[in-house]
């Protein structure tokens, strides 16, 4: 079986899933409020906001992003355990290894269609406001932009990692939420206390992974003077970021461990 | 052929021993009947024939080939159901049925006929969630059943249904078989691997306790069961026929154990006792009487 008929199996069982539509629904009309209440504004002040479409995509589609493709990702995947599918599946001629890639290519798809739509609507936006009399006279995007565009397509991928490894290992979609959130609203105390305790503890704080997905869509990130603002930081003993550079291969090596602990999970356990 | 051979095949999970070194054969066109009481190991042993539970130890082979390595291949030429049918539920049972064609590779076109075979043609549209557990088991043999496959193993297929459901998955079964088509089914309802197995392996707490074809399990007419209008003088006379095993009373008939199944002999001896009998018939064992002999625990005293 090819990679072609496994993606056509985990769509044709995915187009039908309410969980989907809602997420891609409420993703969509979060980014649509956010953009449009700008766009509003702009009309109504007579002061242009292009040029901020893209960071307001970048900040609103990972805080959105990041709950809606969690809880997205964890119910279709782990659903399918606790309707005994997954199982199904594999009886019916799926090998484990191939079950596994069905869901990778899920949470790549979903990845990549958050991003591509956000994109898509952010273009529009800007290109509205861009009309609007007193548009400010700059370009279109900027190569920080680009930049943080990139970020935040890594960021889903790495947050649909996640998902996905939480919901496999999980026995079912409920428990996989549960650990999920867990998982992300603990780091943010730990990181603090870590942070206070200063030298190695604080330098590892820019590792966990929320630091990591936060430093993939940080404008500042990208700056060439970001080294000296995490010195101030350092002083002030506050949690630290890593630079989008450092980040960025941080953030895979997180995407192919979750990837591998999930392939793994279902590679070995008994269905 | 050999269709399924398993040596020694074991599962444990911590401390507790689900399989315990079973060793079977299924051969090329048998009706199988995989005979226990709940909890006893089946859904467990068919598991790791399909290769979704991993055995702690022991070996399976399929089609006289695949070895635990190549279950995922053998499974290209299996269709199978375990416990109950698994679907989606959000999607209709035609649609299902699509991803399970999908799955293996099957052509849309083969989904109809095997809707319409387990007789769902009228509720193909409705959603899996709607259907009722007759109607869900049913789907599940139509699942199984495309891709045409060679060994077809269904857990429990006639569970929670009520006679009407049941008689139709016997129907199904025994039309598959008709088909020539190896199958494997377990159950724990005597009755129905009764009529519908040709071989039947029974297992208890995780051990086949006994293999054989049906009728070398059932034959043998080795009781009588005879009635007298005194039963106490019957009774007395069948105890002191030298051809018994053991006699008792069962309400107003004796029923008698023989070592042979001569039941001429047995009433000559009564006539001559004085006792003339109105009723003398051998009693068939059925798979009931084999299964419950052979299951049956043993009574233990109660200690003080």
């Amino acid at each position: 079986m090819n990679t072609a008929t496994i993606l056509t199996v985990e769509w044709f069982k995915t187009r039908r899933r309410l969980a989907f539509w809602a997420a891609m629904l409420a993703f969509f009309a979060m980014l649509f409020i956010g953009f449009g209440a700008s766009y509003y504004f702009a009309t109504r002040s007579g002061r242009a906001s292009n040029g901020t479409t893209w960071d307001t995509l970048v900040s609103a589609g990972s805080g959105f992003g990041l709950l809606i493709l969690l809880v997205a990702i964890i119910l279709l995947t782990g659903a399918e355990r606790g309707w005994r599918t997954e199982r199904q599946n594999i009886i019916d001629g799926l090998s484990r290894t191939q079950y596994f890639t069905g869901k990778l290519l899920l949470v790549i798809g979903l990845a990549l269609l958050m991003w591509l739509g956000g994109i898509l609507l952010a273009t529009i936006f800007e290109m509205l406001n861009r009309a609007l009399p007193g548009a400010l006279a700059q370009p279109f995007i900027t190569r920080t932009d680009l930049l943080l565009l990139g970020g935040l397509l890594l960021y889903f991928l790495v947050v649909g990692t996640i998902a996905l490894l939480f919901g496999t290992v999980s026995a079912s979609s409920g428990s996989g939420l549960a650990l999920a959130f867990l998982f992300l609203f603990a780091q943010t105390p730990i990181m603090f206390i870590m942070a206070q305790q200063g030298g190695v503890w604080q330098s590892i704080t820019p590792y966990l992974p929320t630091q990591v997905l936060s430093s993939l869509v940080t404008a500042a990130a990208y700056d060439d003077n970001f080294k000296s603002a995490m010195e101030s930081m350092r002083l002030q003993k506050a949690p630290l970021r890593l630079s989008a550079s450092t980040a960025a291969p941080v953030a895979i090596l997180y995407a192919a461990i979750c990837s591998a602990g999930a392939w793994y999970s279902i590679r070995k356990r008994d269905l | 052929m050999t269709i399924i051979e398993t040596t020694s095949l074991s599962k444990r999970y911590r401390g507790t021993t689900a399989v315990d070194g079973i060793s079977f054969r299924v051969e090329k066109g048998q009706v199988f009947g995989f005979l226990g009481p709940n909890g006893s190991g089946k859904t467990t042993t068919i598991g790791m024939l399909l290769g979704i539970i991993n055995p702690t130890g022991g070996s399976i082979k399929l089609f006289d080939q695949y070895g635990m390595e190549d279950l995922h291949t053998a499974r290209q030429r299996i269709g199978a159901t375990l416990e109950t049918p698994n679907f989606y539920p959000y999607l209709s049972g035609y649609e299902n049925l699509r991803v399970v064609a999908k799955i293996k590779n099957v052509e849309t076109a083969r989904i109809d006929q095997a809707i319409d075979a387990v007789g769902l043609t009228t509720r193909k549209k409705d959603e899996f969630r709607k259907y009722s557990l007759g109607m869900k088991q049913r789907l599940a043999i139509a699942g199984a059943m495309l891709g045409d496959p060679e060994l077809v193993i269904l857990d429990e297929p006639a569970n929670g249904l009520d006679p009407e459901g049941m008689r139709e998955i016997r129907d199904i079964i025994l039309g598959l078989a008709a088909e020539g088509r190896t199958i494997f089914v377990s159950s724990h309802l005597l009755n129905e691997v009764e009529r519908t197995c040709t071989h039947v392996a029974i297992i208890k707490k995780g051990r086949i306790i006994h293999q054989a074809s049906m009728a070398s399990l059932t034959e043998g007419a080795t009781s009588a069961m005879v009635r007298a209008p005194d039963s106490a003088a019957l009774l007395a006379a069948a105890r002191a026929y030298p051809g018994a095993i053991a006699a008792s009373l069962e309400g107003d008939l004796v029923v008698v154990e023989l070592r042979d199944a001569d039941l001429a002999q047995l009433n000559r001896h009564l006539g001559e006792s004085g006792v003339y009998v109105s009723y003398l018939a051998p009693r068939v064992a059925s798979l009931e009487d084999v299964f419950m002999e052979m299951t049956a625990e043993p009574s233990s005293g109660v200690a003080a």
